[in-house]
């Protein structure tokens, strides 16, 4: 048949990539600045954007949305048409996907900073920006899908296969996870509660983790790797068997994030093995890359593009077979709720998203310039940096979880604990400031990266337009016997089909039962919803992020029921829309802070921590005590909730004011009997009517011990 | 080699999960269900021990035979590839006998473990899995490194000269992963390429799939204890269980000491030793809300004649130990000792008088010791803590 000439379009490719460079930095910067507040809490400004409450959010999604995001298409938009032997479906879609995608992050960066947040975590955006998501995400599925059915290849790669389980897996995360009630335009509540709501988001959150930062960086990988070392892939049958076993089971892994919690026990021993079973794919994927490699280590030494991928590749093997140990009940009784999990997460985003990209970059920059790389000596210089500085990173923060997961659990022989919770806090603090210097030597290796792509653009000329050549596929005559994946390998759809099927059987299997079966969330009769006020102090909670410092989930363990009183049962959180059980114990437990502290001394610390107690690293919060309550919303609030099931009588939203504030007076009085003059309607009433109902339902139940 | 290894997996896989069955039978005390299930275990892990010490001896005496015979044929050849044969010999000499202690030192703590705890805890189970593992993949590279010393002696009987030059390592590395050299790479190539991607078609790892397959041996085993034998301690069990041991542990702790003072027995401390470590504690603890010379900010006044819940030793004891939740005042128990809240009590005592600037005004009732210094005024301050209605 007939080659037909066509043109390959680059141009899109270059706008994906210089995205890529710019929310990188934007997100590492982010990340440095949360990392440096966390010893020295000044360094929020004492402005509500600017907390770490604010700014971790902001950090996550840009170095997940924006920077890996942006990365992912950089390298779909290439390595795609030239798979498919076809230019791009539409150049129209491809633009308004980009445009499209960096409003979101724009739009995602200022609400974020404003305090919108559904507050649950990598899931934070309000619900307009989520539709935005999903209608972006469809158009660039049309795109891929429409550039994969006028392919001039018959067969898909194995790339393309990583490619159509994303799309199809995170279009499935997104739209369930994101199934919330909206209140007003930038605000909703989460359809889901408690503890259901906890196995969704960790469903989703894990497999942000699975379908975003690893199915099509591996895609990426199977393009990039052996194009750059000019090897042949080492095995194409691992390649099937890791890929269907890896989207296979990587969807059921969720609940090894929620282990000992008020989860029911067997989700959390289905979420232990599948973890377990996911460490043979996992690594699949890294043998494939590495014995890729053989014969060409020759070629690492000299390249660092290949450098870069080694190392990558590494890394993702290192923390694939973490992942899976840290799965393991007792291993994650230590690290759980610690910086071990930081430390784990940045050895997979520095080491595997960030060197896959950066080798990457260095690989397709100086190609579509045709021109060659401006400084070798300044890419080594980064990737030297960027290795020095993901192991000062990771080492101090392994050292930190483990340290103080060791002084959490020590008792004294006396049975008393050993530690108060801020002295375990103020012992790594030596580790949180190496770990902040690592992550800088990160981002000055970034920043040799853009001067040094900058310069190649500089001397290399832009081809916007590659020129190309290929037969359209021709009509099969005589049905050839061949291997049974080839089938597939012809048929997108099916394929497309086949992996949703796939994945939708682990999530089905573990959600469906925790919503359907009773059991699982027995209730609790003393457990009541939240009065108007008490919901209003926790949307503010939410709003200032709270969650990522403190958790709300006592574990059954000797040392949390003695430090924060009575391990947490499924039953008490059957209003939480959304849950706030955390992940993250920078600060202490807050399940049970209802009570331990008097309404004055809530005031005092939200005004300066410091004063109540001192060495302590939390952030102040001095506009609590100014901005006032949105009493405006109450009404809707209530009907929201209501409408979610939280059995409010008939007709409260309209008394509810009312009753907030006779609660909200209460609580002036008692802050006035200790001087403490404020108006009622000041946030800092709301929250400290919502810090002091924590956990304190099921205590209403009489404690014999206490009260004789 | 690979076949032997695909046995032994489900054949491991089998016995314990027929383990886990007849410790299903067993009545539900978890105590007494693991035992059978330990000692079956400990008895694979010393078999397979025995296979190694065996392989061992068989392969040490290999390599000292195959070490003469090359020092016979380096005297001639001077010395040319003396080194790294001699260093792999001597490395696997001493490695070998390593690992021959490090297993029975394994098998040896399992058992204490076994016998301290009865059952098998979730650690010791996957401890024990992980030395049988270990062992079984010993086995495997003692196999092989036979195996290997075998043909190298062949090769060298007959023609010397096709000798491979190549490093131990690498050759087990090779075989491990099942290798095909760069000749035979043509063969495995497949009849495609994609934008100059050309793939090959090798076998899966061995260790790789049996890996793999042991995972899911392991997840299978896993949810049988937990879930259906339930011989295994789901959350709520496993806190249950270390409480009762912190509680044995915290009374015979107790018994042999003299902390074990409560708000009954406790009497006013007024050595100075004593006195600083209650101030120590003081500044700690409860200067944050009672002010850091007890003249009261958030709470009360600790240092005029009035006392909300009572102001005799045993008062304060009892106070600090509980708290009064319902008025702000936290429990302490959990964060300091019998003596430390004796100490702190004592030392608050110590401040009745201090008059310090900025003192809160007073609160609750007039509180006067009856007698001299000593705080046995327990008669004279039990009606008066009994007075505070607990709401």
């Amino acid at each position: 048949m007939q080659p037909e000439k066509f043109y390959y379009d680059n141009k899109i490719v270059k706008w994906f990539g210089y995205a890529t460079l710019l929310w990188g930095v934007v997100g590492m910067l982010a990340g440095l600045w949360a990392a440096i507040q966390i010893y020295a809490p000044a360094a929020s400004l004492n402005l509500a954007p600017t907390t770490f409450g604010r700014l971790r959010p902001v950090h996550t999604n840009a170095v997940i949305f924006a920077f890996v995001g942006n990365c992912i298409f950089t390298g779909v938009y290439y390595s795609l048409q030239r798979l498919c032997k076809a230019r791009m479906f539409s150049d129209k879609l491809s633009y308004i996907h980009f445009w499209g995608w960096q409003g979101i992050i724009v739009a995602a960066a200022l609400t974020l900073l404003m305090g919108f947040t559904t507050g649950k975590e990598y899931a934070e955006l309000e619900w307009p920006i989520d539709i935005a998501i999903t209608l972006v995400w469809v158009i660039f599925g049309i795109n891929m899908f429409g550039t994969i059915l006028k392919r001039r290849e018959k067969h898909l790669y194995v790339a393309i296969w990583f490619y159509i389980a994303t799309w199809v897996t995170v279009a499935l995360l997104h739209i369930v996870n994101s199934i919330e009630l909206p209140v007003s335009f930038m605000k909703s509540y989460s359809w889901y509660a408690g503890v259901q709501d906890a196995l969704v988001q960790w469903w989703y959150g894990h497999n942000a983790v699975a379908f975003f930062l690893t199915t099509p960086i591996l895609g990426l990988m199977y393009y990039f790797l052996p194009k750059a070392a000019n090897r042949p892939v080492y095995s194409y049958r691992l390649s099937i068997i890791h890929f269907w076993a890896l989207i296979f089971i990587y969807i059921w892994a969720g609940p090894h994030h929620l282990l000992y919690t008020a989860l029911p026990d067997w989700a959390q021993s289905l979420g232990v093995v599948f973890s377990i079973m996911l460490l043979a794919p996992s690594w699949g994927g890294m043998l494939n890359g590495l014995f890729t490699l053989r014969g060409a280590w020759d070629k690492v030494r000299e390249d660092p593009v290949l450098k870069f991928f080694v190392v990558a590749v590494t890394c993702y093997g290192m923390a694939t077979f973490e992942g899976p140990m840290l799965s393991l009940k007792s291993v994650n009784a230590i690290s759980h709720f610690t910086d071990w999990t930081i430390a784990h997460v940045h050895i997979g985003g520095l080491g595997w998203n960030g060197f896959m990209a950066f080798g990457m970059l260095y690989y397709l920059i100086p190609r579509m310039y045709g021109t060659q790389i401006y400084s070798k000596k300044l890419a080594n210089n980064h990737f030297w940096l960027g290795t020095i500085g993901i192991l000062v990173y990771a080492i101090p923060l392994y050292w930190a979880g483990f340290a103080q997961a060791q002084m959490w659990k020590t008792f004294t022989e006396e049975g008393q604990l050993k530690f108060q919770f801020l002295e375990t806090v103020t012992h790594i603090i030596p580790m949180y400031i190496t770990r902040s210097i690592g992550g800088g030597l990160y981002l000055i290796g970034a920043f040799l990266m853009v001067y040094n792509l900058y310069k190649t653009v500089k001397q290399g000329t832009f081809i916007a337009n590659e020129a190309a050549e290929a037969a359209p596929i021709a009509k099969e005559h005589s049905p050839v016997r061949e291997y049974w994946h080839r089938w597939i390998e012809k048929k997108p759809m099916t394929m497309l089909v086949m992996s949703l099927i796939v994945v939708a059987i682990g999530g089905a299997l573990e959600i469906i039962p925790t919503f359907l079966v009773k059991s699982n969330v027995p209730t609790i009769s003393s457990v009541k919803p939240y009065t108007p006020l008490e919901l209003q102090g926790r949307d503010i909670y939410v709003r200032e992020g709270c969650y990522t410092c403190h958790s709300q989930m006592i574990r059954p363990f000797r040392d949390e029921v003695a430090r924060y009183g009575e391990y947490s049962k499924a039953g008490e959180f059957v209003y939480d829309h959304p849950f706030q059980w955390g992940s993250k114990r920078t600060g202490p437990d807050l399940a049970r802070e209802g009570g331990k502290y008097p309404d004055s001394w809530h005031y005092n610390h939200m005004l300066d921590p410091r004063i109540m107690s001192p060495g302590s690293i939390m952030p102040a919060y001095p506009w609590l005590l100014d901005n006032k309550i949105d009493t405006a919303s109450t009404p809707v609030k209530i009907r929201a909730m209501q409408k979610m099931g939280v059995p409010y009588p008939e007709g409260f939203d309209k008394e509810a004011n009312a009753a907030l504030m006779t609660q909200a007076n209460f609580i002036k009085l008692s802050l006035k009997a200790d001087k403490i003059e404020t108006a009622p309607n000041a946030e800092i009433v709301a929250l400290i009517a919502y810090l002091q109902r924590l956990g304190k339902d099921i205590k209403s139940q009489p404690n014999t011990t206490v009260l004789k | 080699m690979t076949k032997r290894l695909a046995l032994l997996l489900p054949a491991l896989a089998t016995t314990s999960i027929a383990l886990a069955r007849e410790a299903s039978d067993t009545p539900p005390k978890p105590s007494s269900i693991g035992d059978p299930m330990v000692t079956m275990l400990v008895i694979i892990m010393v078999i397979l021990l025995l296979i190694i010490i065996l392989l061992a001896n068989v392969l040490i005496g290999t390599a000292t035979y195959f070490y003469e015979k090359e020092k016979e044929i380096e005297a001639e050849k001077k010395k040319m590839s003396l080194a790294p044969t001699t260093l792999t010999i001597i490395a696997m000499l001493i490695g070998f006998p390593l690992f021959a202690q490090d297993a029975p030192a394994d098998a040896e703590t399992v058992v204490v473990q076994a016998k301290s705890f009865g059952a098998l805890s979730s650690t010791a189970f996957s401890f024990v899995t992980g030395v049988i593992i270990t062992e079984l993949l010993v086995i495997v590279v003692l196999l092989w490194q036979l195996r290997s010393f075998l043909t190298r002696v062949k090769i060298q009987n007959g023609k010397e000269e096709k000798e491979k030059k190549g490093i131990a390592w690498k050759a087990i590395w090779t075989k491990l992963n099942s290798f095909k050299s760069k000749e035979e790479e043509k063969a495995l190539e497949m009849d495609h390429e994609y934008d100059g991607i050309r793939e090959l078609d090798n076998r899966l790892p061995p260790w790789w799939i049996y890996g793999f397959y042991a995972t899911i041996v392991f997840a299978v085993i896993y949810l049988w204890r937990y879930h259906v034998s339930e011989s295994a301690p789901l959350s709520q069990q496993e806190y249950a269980i270390a409480m009762e041991k912190a509680e044995e542990q915290k009374a015979a702790y107790l018994k042999k000491t003299a902390n074990n003072v409560d708000e009954n027995t406790v009497k006013l401390l007024t050595d100075a030793s004593a006195l600083d470590a209650g101030n120590k504690v003081f500044t700690q603890n409860c200067a944050a809300c009672h002010g850091k010379a007890g003249e009261g900010t958030v709470g009360p006044n600790l240092t005029d004649d009035y006392w909300l819940h009572g102001g005799s030793i045993q008062d304060i004891f009892k106070t600090v130990k509980y708290g009064w939740p319902e008025k702000g005042m936290r429990s302490w128990k959990e964060d300091l000792s019998p003596v430390q809240i004796a100490q702190v009590s004592s030392f608050i005592k110590s401040l009745h008088g201090t008059n310090p600037p900025n003192g809160k005004e007073k609160q609750g009732e007039l509180y006067q010791d009856n007698g001299a210094a000593a705080g046995d005024s327990s008669s004279a301050a039990k009606p008066d803590s009994a007075s505070v209605p607990s709401k």
